[in-house]
């Protein structure tokens, strides 16, 4: 038990690094791994989204920013990825609602929880803004306009 | 296994004194608390508990070194945890951790691990700090992926069980094959996948035939062809003895099974899904005296109810649980039923889309009993295979999306629900009812937003109608306030006014909130799996960082 404390400290002590990718699978639309760290990579900035079918705000964030999506694209070249975190209880529902919703985005799907623990998400919606493989701002939260924000980010 | 924590330290200790020479890994990690101050309070008849103040805290270090990541979690339920969470969290300690190394193909994990297995009817250990549940396995873990043909697992440890384990070890192995890497098939993606998990529980003391080993199944695939999509799961449990209040029941044993099947079809604008699923006998425990405990405790399977998981509070009075058990006296065996689902987009600039389109979700779910005829004096019954029996449950609802101006969105949800009280809660009467929810969303200047929700129940059944209101101010993206109240004003017997006030900052992934207010007892349900919540007054505050 003590020498587990004394590694705590040790490791907080530690903390000088940045956050870094982690070593992390997802599921793509068809049941597929595939490591985060990949679909990531991207000289362009790369926003993370977590959302899930039955997350109101999430649905509302990401509906407004499929509205402007086009125009980011062209102004900063930023790709969306769509992190889902349905459990096997509302998975069924992602390819019909994103579908259905008409939305441009890669989506993909957190299934053993991975992400959400190397990232410590207590709630959703929560997004990363990732340029050159290092993750420049973290979000928690969804209200109307905040999407401005987001693109100011990029734009930077 | 005793001697794991030990060994897990000593070779991170070496690991630490190997990295002072060279450069320092990647760090990692989060604390999330949560704190409640209980009031008692005359309008619910609730007593404020012994320890009126308690907090719940989580702090979890992750550390990566080349191939290698250690990780931590730290939990305190300090003076004790929350009114409804297992008794078996309590005090402070280490919880889980682990030791894992990733080379290629193959990764390797001591310690605590989390899994799934199929779509988790076989074998699911997660964490849900929401319902108070982690049952992770402590053992070891091995992986490998053949040439992205074959993904291959192994497994075996003790479940964890508050802060204790499980007297019985679980194995398992699981394989998922792409077939498409064996054979070309054109346009066509197939799957499948095989499962065996089983648990090693010595039969102590008591005078039942039961065999230590007992295991369970799962076959499936998974097809996508175009735009359709297709997938089946087939699990099969083996005969085991019930339990009930930490006691076991009977002499006959019983097998379980489960059928799921999935058929879809989605093109750009327009979705379609829908599901059938079979459960007999199927949930599992990795200590088969825990069958049925209140606290999800020992759960080793993932049986959530199949049904919309709603986001407004009037639709979340009557939710549905998954009913895989046997019961006897209630004349249960299972359920039978399913769900659909159907999105579509009217775009722009028609007559329904409007100028800015508008977005439709349909979704219809019901679910019945097993027919079944028991046969009470030798504790056997027999089952129909597709034959429905007493109606449990049924939610059909339309949820309307539309931004109406540049500044005013709006989500108005329509909800027929029916529920069978009696068979669910074994108390009240069979539940009607008729929910309907706007919400609406203002756009203001400056970065300043509000949004209202109203919500109505409609019913002449059990607590009669309700109504709700919500009103949300956000000063800029970091900061809000909100205020509601539910009321049963349509109670003969009491009604009551569950209000709630609160506030809440995020920045960067920060995230604390206040509240204060009433709470209504129910069930709280997060992905399908439920916790009953009592009824109680006072303030709560959350929160949660990552660093």
């Amino acid at each position: 038990m003590k020498s587990i404390l004394f590694l705590l400290s040790f490791w907080i002590g530690v903390a000088v690094s940045a956050q870094n990718i982690p070593d992390a699978n997802v599921l793509d639309m068809n049941g597929h791994k595939v490591a985060f760290k990949d679909i990531i990579q991207s000289d362009q900035p790369v926003i993370v989204s977590f959302w899930a079918t039955w997350c109101v705000p999430c649905i509302n964030e990401l509906d407004a920013i499929n509205e402007v999506y086009p125009d980011w694209q062209d102004e900063t070249g930023v790709k969306l990825i769509a992190i889902s975190r349905d459990d096997d209880r509302t998975a069924r529902r992602i390819k019909p609602l994103v579908n259905g919703k008409a939305w441009d985005y890669v989506v993909y799907r957190d299934y053993n929880d991975d992400l959400k623990r190397a990232f410590n998400i207590a709630s959703i919606p929560f997004m990363l803004i990732i340029k050159n493989g290092k993750i420049i701002a973290k979000r928690s939260g969804y209200t109307p306009g905040s999407e401005d924000e987001i693109y100011d980010l990029i734009k930077k | 296994m005793k001697n794991l924590k030990k060994i897990l330290t000593i070779i991170v200790l070496i690991f630490l004194g190997h990295i002072q020479a060279q450069e320092l890994g990647h760090f990692s990690g989060g604390y999330e608390a949560y704190l409640q101050y209980y009031q008692s309070d005359a309008a619910t008849y609730f007593t404020a508990p012994s320890d009126q103040l308690r907090s719940i805290n989580y702090l979890n270090t992750n550390y990566t070194y080349k191939q290698f990541s250690f990780g931590l979690q730290y939990e305190a339920y300090l003076p004790q945890a929350f009114l409804g969470y297992s008794p078996d969290l309590k005090g402070n300690g280490i919880a889980t951790y682990f030791v894992q190394y990733q080379k290629d193909h193959l990764a390797v994990t001591a310690g605590y691990f989390y899994d799934q297995f199929g779509s988790g009817l076989v074998f699911r250990a997660w964490e849900d700090r929401q319902l108070g549940l982690n049952n992770a396995l402590k053992g070891i873990r091995v992986k490998y992926n053949f040439e992205d043909f074959a993904d291959i697992t192994a497994l075996m440890g003790n479940q964890r069980i508050g802060f204790a384990l499980s007297p019985s070890t679980i194995y398992g192995a699981n394989a998922d094959f792409d077939m498409n890497k064996l054979i070309h098939f054109d346009k066509i993606q197939f799957k499948t996948g095989l499962s065996y998990v089983t648990r090693y529980q010595e039969n102590d003391g008591n005078n039942f035939d039961l065999k230590p080993m007992i295991g369970s199944f799962s076959s499936r695939f998974d097809l996508n062809a175009g735009n359709f999509y297709t997938n089946f799961e087939y699990v099969y449990k083996q005969p085991d003895a019930r339990a009930a209040n930490h006691v076991l029941l009977d002499q006959v044993l019983f097998d379980g099974n489960a059928w799921l099947w999935n058929l879809g079809y989605s093109q750009k604008g327009l979705g379609v899904n829908a599901t059938f699923r079979r459960l007999e006998n199927i949930q599992m425990y990795s200590d088969r005296l825990l069958e049925g405990n209140l606290y999800n405790s020992g759960v080793m399977n993932f049986v959530p109810g199949l049904t919309k998981q709603h986001d407004f509070s009037l639709a979340n009075i009557y939710v549905y649980q998954a009913q895989p058990g046997i019961s006897f006296g209630e004349e249960k065996v299972g359920e039978i039923g399913g769900q659909m689902d159907l999105y579509y987009t009217f775009k722009r600039k028609t007559a329904l889309g409007g100028k800015y389109g508008t977005k439709l979700a349909l979704n219809m779910s019901r679910w019945h009993g097993l027919n079944a005829t028991f046969d009470h004096q030798r504790q056997i019954y027999r089952a129909d295979f597709l034959k429905p029996g007493t109606l449990y449950f049924q939610d059909i609802n339309l949820e309307i999306r539309k931004k109406i101006s540049p500044k005013i969105r709006t989500v108005v949800s329509l909800i027929d629900l029916k529920y069978n009280k009696p068979k669910l809660e074994f108390e009240g009467e069979f539940v009607h009812a008729h929910i309907f929810v706007a919400d609406l969303e203002f756009k203001l200047a400056q970065k300043r937003s509000a949004r209202l929700e109203l919500q109505h129940l409609d019913t002449k059944n059990d607590m009669k109608n309700w109504a709700a209101i919500l009103m949300e101010y956000n000063f800029n993206h970091h900061f809000n306030i909100y205020a509601g109240d539910m009321y049963n004003y349509g109670n003969d017997l009491k009604k009551i006014h569950y209000f709630n006030f609160g506030t809440t900052y995020t920045k960067s992934g920060t995230r604390l909130s206040l509240a204060y207010g009433r709470q209504r007892g129910g069930l709280l349900c997060v992905g399908g799996v439920c916790r009953y919540v009592p009824s109680s007054k006072g303030v709560t505050a959350s929160l949660s960082l990552s660093f």
